[in-house]
């Protein structure tokens, strides 16, 4: 299973790549008209292109996500791994990663009381 | 019958659905604030979908769009740039704004910073930014409603009377039925404006050039400059990378700060609804790419319209269009420009009446919903006598704007993340951030790099909140902890309450 941490950074690195590669400096080298792609001049098509990986990355990102709340891909409603409230194995990850990453893991869990978590991290 | 009357009565007939669905929608919803403000906490994902899409493409992507490919060609590539970028962070941030929203009973953005950082002159602060943010856009709007009546009825319906129609049915159903006439009017509008822009941009390059690919080869024979980035600069010149990126960057910090947009949080059903508002952003994203092939059909045209922003109906009245169409394409127009200044009309009103006028005196329910409603209709009437004013120079006040509200950014943040930062700190913040950020405005000749004073607000903005937070302590630690704890999702422990 891949870990929510990796997925958190893995996304994060791709907005920062895609900051770059639509901006100055990273654009310079695609800025060009040619080769047109389905007639659009390839400046378009590059940051056009840019915007249908977020969505295949915002797919992978829910995924695991999902998972991790135990509630599953909120675009989708399935794979919600083991637990259907939670209790699932994903879920006891997601606490850990947010022991480390002070992020909040997802939807409410009533009855989870992690109150010296934040304290000790600050 | 003229060919205006069949164009005058498609426009009737589409702002009589509107109408019909936003009064239908009301009745829905309870009659409290909560009801009014946030359409009771129950948008299901279709409605959010359409709402977000809808009030971001307003006029400006409908008519500034093609107008900037046309007149600036490759600079209008900023729009499609910045859309998701701003949109991702909200996959996290989103869920966590929403829990707080009904933790608390959050309305605002303000609301939410107050529950944070106690401070009155803070909400004050952001109500008076955020109207004065407003204005200029929600005339805008107008202005492009009328512009767009007035052109395809040949001047017969004249712009004041083309907008106070059209504004006059926003205000109607956004009086009787408040967000939830806003949702479900989006959603109509939505899928209207994405059936007409793609028809347009299939049809106008085909029609004038024999098809897409061979309208940009001749573009690119004749006028190169426009199709690589950054394109050109109003003035005509080339425009400055500096310029360029910082544009992208600003808007992408700012997006989704906009409270009308910010404030969809707090309607959201769960947090599900959010997520997957933010999985399909992208989806919707891509529209813009008909919205550039018109404006790039208008640049070989023979003849060109007196205003760049003019460059659709003026491409649509000479090119023998069935009246069909051409109503058609006015009602898209228009269900842009009103899915946009409905939803404004309806989030600066709440804001000046939760976060500024609210917390000086003390209001029941009923009282409230009616000071909002009256300030709905006095900020439409001042935007409406702006509107009629030519002469304003309302883009650059809307791109101002823009830098205005991205300094809502870092306190909003921080409030949700940093346990260090302190009221004072966020004050100051906010201050030194929007300062810098008028000041480069009204000083445009002294930006280094010609980039965006709102990026050199936030350059100024984010340090001085880290270090006066770090020299001051947060008197009520307690409350921090309870916020934190709130905006983590730990119901059971939720206790910190935002001061009335």
């Amino acid at each position: 299973m891949v870990s929510l941490r990796l997925v958190r950074v893995g996304a994060a690195c791709f907005f920062l790549l895609f900051v770059v590669a639509v901006t100055w400096p990273g654009m310079v080298p695609f800025n060009r008209i040619r080769p047109l792609v389905l007639g659009l001049p390839f400046s378009m098509v590059w940051i056009a292109l840019w915007v249908g990986l977020s969505f295949v990355v915002f797919l992978l990102v829910d995924r695991v996500e999902g998972r991790a709340r135990g509630t599953g891909s909120a675009l989708t409603g399935m794979d919600a791994g083991e637990g259907v409230d939670g209790a699932g194995k994903g879920a006891d990850e997601a606490d850990e990663e947010t022991k480390k990453n002070e992020r909040p893991p997802g939807s409410p869990r009533p009855g989870d009381q992690e109150a010296g978590v934040e304290g000790g991290a600050g | 019958m003229e060919r205006w009357h069949g164009i005058a009565l498609i426009i009737l007939l589409y702002l009589a659905v509107t109408l019909g669905i936003g009064l239908r929608a009301g009745r829905r919803a309870s009659r409290s604030v909560t009801g009014y403000v946030a359409g009771d906490r129950a948008f299901g994902l279709l409605v959010m979908y359409f709402i977000f899409g809808a009030t971001m493409f307003s006029a400006f992507a409908f008519l500034g769009g093609p107008g900037w490919a046309y007149s600036r060609g490759a600079a209008a590539f900023y729009i499609l740039s910045y859309g998701v970028l701003g949109m991702a962070p909200w996959y996290w941030v989103g869920p966590r704004a929403a829990r707080l929203g009904r933790a608390h009973g959050y309305v605002t953005q303000a609301q939410l910073l107050r529950g944070r950082f106690p401070s009155r002159f803070l909400s004050v602060l952001m109500a008076i930014l955020t109207v004065l943010a407003f204005i200029p856009y929600i005339t805008l709007q107008m202005r492009g409603a009328g512009i767009v009546i007035e052109a395809v009825t040949d001047g017969n319906i004249p712009l004041w009377l083309g907008a106070a129609v059209a504004y006059g049915i926003v205000l109607l159903y956004v009086l009787t039925s408040g967000v939830s006439a806003v949702g479900w009017t989006n959603t109509f509008q939505g899928i209207f404006m994405l059936i007409i822009a793609w028809t347009l941009g299939i049809y106008l390059p085909n029609r004038l050039y024999g098809g897409v690919g061979e309208m940009f080869r001749d573009i690119a024979a004749q006028r190169p400059e426009l199709l690589t980035v950054p394109g050109l600069s109003d003035t005509g010149d080339p425009w400055s990378w500096g310029g360029y990126s910082t544009a992208i960057l600003v808007s992408a910090i700012g997006v989704a700060m906009w409270p009308h947009l910010f404030m969809k949080a707090f309607t959201a059903k769960d947090d599900d609804t959010i997520r997957r508002t933010v999985v399909l952003f992208p989806t919707f994203q891509l529209f813009l790419i008909p919205v550039f092939l018109i404006g790039f059909a208008g640049v070989l045209f023979p003849e060109s319209p007196q205003d760049p922003d003019f460059i659709l109906p003026f491409l649509i009245l000479r090119s023998q269009l069935p009246g069909l169409v051409v109503g058609l394409f006015c009602a898209g127009a228009l269900s842009a420009s009103m899915s946009t200044g409905d939803a404004l009309l309806h989030a600066g009103a709440s804001v000046a009446v939760e976060d500024g006028v609210g917390l000086f005196a003390e209001l029941d329910d009923r009282q409230q919903r009616l000071l909002m409603r009256g300030l709905v209709v006095g900020m439409g009437a001042l935007a409406y006598f702006f509107a009629l004013y030519e002469g304003f120079s309302l883009v650059i006040l809307l791109l101002s704007s823009y830098g205005i509200i991205a300094q809502f950014t870092p306190p909003i943040i921080a409030a949700m993340y940093w346990r260090r930062a302190t009221t004072t700190g966020a004050i100051a913040g906010l201050l030194v951030g929007s300062a810098v950020t008028l000041f480069f405005f009204f000083n445009g000749h002294l930006k280094p790099l010609d980039l965006h004073e709102g990026i050199l607000g936030l350059v100024a903005h984010v340090p001085t909140l880290v270090l006066v937070s770090l020299l001051t302590s947060d008197p009520a630690p307690e409350r921090t902890e309870a916020f934190l704890r709130a905006a983590r999702g730990d119901v059971g422990e939720a206790g910190g309450k935002a001061p009335a």
